[in-house]
């Protein structure tokens, strides 16, 4: 709906400026950058879990089959 | 004008000390206040009594055997065969396998902890936390299995060819490393989790990505809980024994590549003090200079760490 129109004679002393967007939208190097410091930190939660599964995965390799109940 | 009456009741208000406005307190609070001061002193006196024990015999060493100076500067660490008492090669290894361990630990730990403070939802921060600290629970022992059978041959050796013995400062300071993850990653993430929201929000507001708001508003924010985590995870790797007993061996040396074995104070001390030296001997007298060396060490390292927590110490309401 736009404005109604000034009354007969009066002046118009500011003139609206034009609208565009607030923010500018991320270009692809501050997607990128974003996404690849996501992905580090995820890489960090990994590294644990990964060495946490393989010494699982060593002691039993290495201790599982010696498991009887003579032991 | 007399002076108005003090009246006091049942249930009024008192502060601990207010003697004329208080009730005597009741006999289960006098328990329990006792209970707690015992539990207190029991504890300043546990460690007066380790400090005194270690002290003792070590002024006997200094006095008898070596001097400071000697002892804290020499290059050479025999105490059995040339009865030389330089302690340098062990504070050596302990700072070169303790560096490795953090230049591991404090990467991953406190990417971890930013992970789960500012990027997981909650459902994957409580299924991914205790999975991480499951490693905490994991006895040092079975690292040190594990560096010795596993990571030295099979991933130092093997997948990345480095050349390295059995025993090598590399492989047990990088799993000590991934021992204290846990330490650096909990703490530190308690302290990221503890800053306001409103500061997060106001970051936002003045158009900041989740990138800036992570690392120039939450981490800074929590420094001093990020520093008390590193401090904590160096004092655990400082004082860690099994990995480097059976990962880095118990070869003296002074230099700075991380191939070949070392010796820190704490496999010293572990693997002198088995039970068959005689009490009063030099090499007694010895385990407790190291370890009175190993107890300064780590005194002063919480010393400066809590000066550094209480300068950019900052409270929030």
């Amino acid at each position: 709906m736009s404005p109604p129109p000034p009354p007969p004679g009066a002046t118009a002393d500011a003139v609206a400026a034009p609208r565009g967007a607030p923010v500018a939208p991320a270009n692809i190097g501050q997607r990128f950058k974003k996404g690849s410091f996501c992905a580090l930190l995820v890489f960090c939660v990994f590294a644990s879990g990964i060495l946490l599964g393989t010494i699982f995965f060593d002691v039993i390799r290495d201790g599982g089959g010696k498991l009887s109940l003579d032991f | 004008m007399a002076p108005p009456e003090v009246v006091t009741s049942p249930g009024a208000f008192s502060e601990p000390g207010e003697g004329s406005l208080s009730y005597p307190p009741r006999r289960g609070e006098q328990v329990i206040r006792v209970l707690l001061m015992a539990a207190a002193v029991l504890s300043v006196l546990t460690t007066v009594g380790i400090v005194l024990s270690l002290l003792l015999p070590a002024i006997t060493f200094f006095r008898d055997e070596a001097g400071i100076f000697e002892f804290l500067f020499g290059g050479t660490w025999d105490p059995r065969i040339s009865q030389k008492y330089g302690v340098w090669p062990l504070i050596n290894g302990t700072l070169l396998v303790t560096g490795i361990a953090l230049l591991v630990a404090i990467p991953l730990g406190l990417g971890t902890a930013l992970y789960l403070s500012e990027y997981a939802r909650p459902r994957v921060r409580r299924a991914v936390k205790p999975v991480i600290e499951l490693l905490a629970g994991v006895p040092t022992i079975v690292f040190g299995f594990f560096v010795l059978t596993f990571f030295t041959p099979e991933v130092i050796k093997g997948l990345l060819n480095v050349d390295v013995g059995t025993r090598t400062a590399l492989g047990a300071g990088v799993i000590m490393g991934f021992m204290v993850i846990p330490t650096v990653a909990s703490v530190s993430e308690d302290g990221l989790s503890a800053v306001p929201q409103s500061l997060r929000e106001g970051a936002y507001g003045l158009g900041a990505s989740k990138v800036q708001v992570s690392l120039r508003v939450v981490f800074p924010a929590a420094l001093s809980g990020v520093v008390a985590a590193i401090v904590l995870g160096a004092s655990r790797a400082i004082g860690e024994t099994m990995i480097v007993l059976l990962g880095a061996g118990l070869m003296p040396n002074t230099g700075i590549d991380p191939r070949p074995g070392y010796e820190t104070m704490t496999t010293y001390i572990g693997a002198t003090a088995q039970g068959d030296i005689p009490t009063g001997s030099l090499v007694y007298k010895t385990v407790f200079a190291v370890g009175i060396t190993l107890f300064v060490m780590t005194l002063l390292m919480n010393i400066v760490s809590i000066r550094f927590v209480r300068r950019f110490r900052q409270v929030y309401e």
